[in-house]
């Protein structure tokens, strides 16, 4: 593979025709053939793009996904739906509820994984919610402690992963964004995650953002997956800094794209974020992407921040294929 | 007696159907399909609505439900010449996020913050009327400093700031003034700071003062803690039953108000734990400088089930005091 390979999170915005058909299928004035069929639309779009852009590892967008835990809390045995909690502002969720033991029916991913990759010959990433998140993120009224409903959910996760890697997957990417935010837990969640990916032989990733790395690092690299997918462009690369006190001894997919952003960054900066962050790791662990899923911003601002991203990693892969300069 | 209150925030919105549907109204007012005066009365509408709640419930010291509230720190930001409000970052280990504080230049106090919604909420009840303030420790730790550079001096000046609020609630009239510290048992170097911002805040304002801890561990910060000049000291003995022994051990000062029902889970609480574990306080500490609510602020639940939690409560704390819960109303 080439030096630096590009993908992105998992997310990418909802065309205006999706999010109006998702709120008519709410309203049930459309069927939930007609809502899939746009969404397989979308899907298709969504392949199409990250084709045209040149990105080397693929996602399937999750344009059937509303949020990320209630995905998962919707297909599984034991789970119900609270009612609505706020989350800020006027906007508000539906948080999950554990209520009984947690099963899996049946596959949750596999099809629309199926779908996606077969749309095109690049690799397309399976991409789960992991046991910490679906944990923190859920009421919990049947398991007496959190850590017995992270192992629960560990087990239904990993038939999920077995049976992504059982379709081919290559990637399998198991999301913990919310692992900083209780740093006397982590031996909880590497714990779960060692239930959800031991054994497997896919390239494992896990994705945090919006977290408090410095408090669970190093002990975050111990996490049992290949690669961590990391935030830096949105607090100016300070994981450089963190990276310094102790090495990263994983695979990085190194976010260089403020997601939550509207703004469209330069080329330049992209580049010189990436040299930064080439002082401390080297090319071979380094994979590029935006620092978090794409769903919030417009399909506009998506494309074009990508398109930068995908014109940076060229020119410092360009750089790194030229022989070194001699210091004198 | 025992007695009840809430921590502060209190479910906005409802799955079921309310006169006022504020969240559509919020929609409605972003579209430019209501007015400005429209929008107004349905936020005055959803105070009185949650005051009538918690009195309905039987809660003897009620709050206005921070209801106008994005989150505990922007109402006052918005109201500090100096402060605007930042990006988005997670509430403590919460699913929920808060915009931080971002310091620019020496913090002046504009005007009240939470006076108007204080007089709405005190005039949809007779009940006393308890009012929530974020501490200077805890919105110090969360602010982006690029004017003082300098903790404590950052911490002091919102406790200056905070100060001018509490003397505006108090000239409107509120008996209770809360003072919220989320983040001072993660900062147990802090604690004396806290103390000296306390007297800043508090010097000359009338009104009894409580803080409120939640989230954190406090048995670092305890000791000092219970000495602190407070009418009350709220503590969580539901997420960390350890810190009920605490208190039981060194009583505080003040009254001391047990957060005993778990305000981040839908899981209700058994009526018979709660009525031991109160009981048991009230022995050791005497029933009249008890308070029971809940560990933090009601918002991180759906509306029915803040209800269901807020009533069970008020019950548990009735039967204690040997009468039904409808009778409590002074």
């Amino acid at each position: 593979m080439t030096l630096l390979p590009t993908t992105t999170v998992g997310s990418f915005p909802k065309p205006d025709y999706l999010v109006r058909a998702r709120t008519l299928h709410a309203r049930n004035q459309m069927s939930r053939d007609e809502l899939a069929e746009l969404e397989r639309k979308a899907t298709r779009e969504v392949i199409a793009l990250q084709e045209k852009l040149g990105l080397d590892i693929l996602v399937d967008g999750e344009m059937y996904r509303g949020d990320m835990t209630a995905f998962f809390a919707e297909q599984l045995e034991g789970m119900g739906t609270s009612g609505l909690v706020r989350s800020y502002g006027n906007r508000y969720y539906r948080k999950p509820i554990v209520v009984g033991e947690i099963r899996r029916p049946r596959p949750m991913t596999v099809e629309w994984y199926k779908f996606a990759q077969g749309l095109t010959k690049k690799p397309v990433k399976g991409m789960l919610t992991g046991p910490y998140t679906m944990t923190d993120w859920s009421f919990n009224e049947h398991y007496p402690s959190r850590k017995d409903t992270i192992m629960a959910f560990a087990e239904v996760i990993r038939e999920e992963a077995e049976d992504l890697q059982r379709a081919g997957a290559q990637y399998i990417q198991i999301d913990e964004p919310a692992l900083s935010t209780r740093p006397d837990e982590l031996p909880i969640a590497i714990e779960a995650m060692h239930r959800v990916t031991a054994g497997l032989t896919v390239k494992t990733i896990s994705h945090m953002c919006y977290g408090d790395f410095p408090s669970i690092y190093p002990g975050l690299l111990q996490l049992p997956v290949d690669q961590l997918d990391l935030e830096a462009a949105n607090n100016d690369y300070a994981l450089i800094d963190l990276i310094k006190t102790h090495p990263f001894t994983k695979e990085i997919a190194l976010g260089v794209l403020d997601s939550h952003d509207h703004r469209v960054e330069s080329k330049e900066e992209v580049a010189a974020g990436i040299r930064r962050a080439l002082t401390v790791l080297k090319p071979e662990q380094v994979t590029i992407d935006p620092d978090c899923g794409l769903k919030t911003r417009t399909w506009e601002e998506a494309e074009g921040k990508l398109a930068v991203l995908v014109a940076a990693v060229r020119e410092v892969r360009e750089e790194l294929a030229r022989p070194k300069a001699k210091v004198s | 007696m025992v007695r009840t209150t809430l921590v502060g925030n209190y479910p906005r919105v409802s799955d079921r159907s309310l006169p006022v549907n504020l969240r559509q109204m919020l929609h409605q007012h972003d579209r430019g399909e209501i007015k400005d005066f429209e929008l107004e009365r349905a936020y005055q509408a959803t105070i009185a609505r949650v005051v009538k709640e918690q009195e309905e419930a039987g809660i003897d010291l009620l709050t206005d439900g921070q209801i106008r509230w994005d989150d505990l720190l922007t109402p006052i930001t918005r109201q500090l010449e100096g402060a605007h409000a930042g990006g988005l970052l997670r509430w403590f280990d919460n699913n929920v996020y808060y915009r931080h504080p971002v310091i620019e230049g020496p913090l002046r106090w504009r005007g009240p913050a939470t006076v108007a919604d204080y007089r709405v909420a005190a005039a949809a009840t007779t009940r006393p009327m308890k009012a929530v303030l974020p501490g200077p420790i805890t919105y110090a730790s969360l602010a982006e400093d690029r004017f003082y550079r300098d903790f404590d001096r950052l911490a002091l000046a919102v406790a200056g700031a905070l100060h001018e609020e509490a003397q505006a609630l108090a000239a409107a009239g509120a008996p209770w003034i809360q003072i919220d510290e989320p983040a001072l048992g993660g900062r147990p170097g802090s604690v004396e700071l806290a103390r000296t911002c306390l007297h800043t805040i508090t010097k000359g304002v009338k009104a009894k003062f409580a803080l409120a801890t939640y989230f954190k561990p406090i048995d670092a910060i305890y000791p000092a803690l219970r000495t602190f000049p407070l009418d009350a000291l709220q503590i969580d003995v539901m997420d960390r039953p350890d810190q009920l022994d605490l208190v039981l051990q060194n009583p505080p000062q003040g009254d001391i108000v047990l957060g005993c029902l778990d305000a981040r889970n839908t899981r209700l609480e058994e009526p018979d734990r709660l009525a031991r574990l109160l009981e048991r306080a009230a022995e050791k500490l005497g029933a009249d400088r008890l308070w029971a609510s809940p560990n933090a602020g009601l918002e991180f639940l759906p509306h029915a089930t803040a209800q269901h939690k807020m009533a069970r409560l008020a019950e548990a704390v009735a039967a204690i005091n040997g009468k039904p819960a409808e009778l409590e109303a002074r």
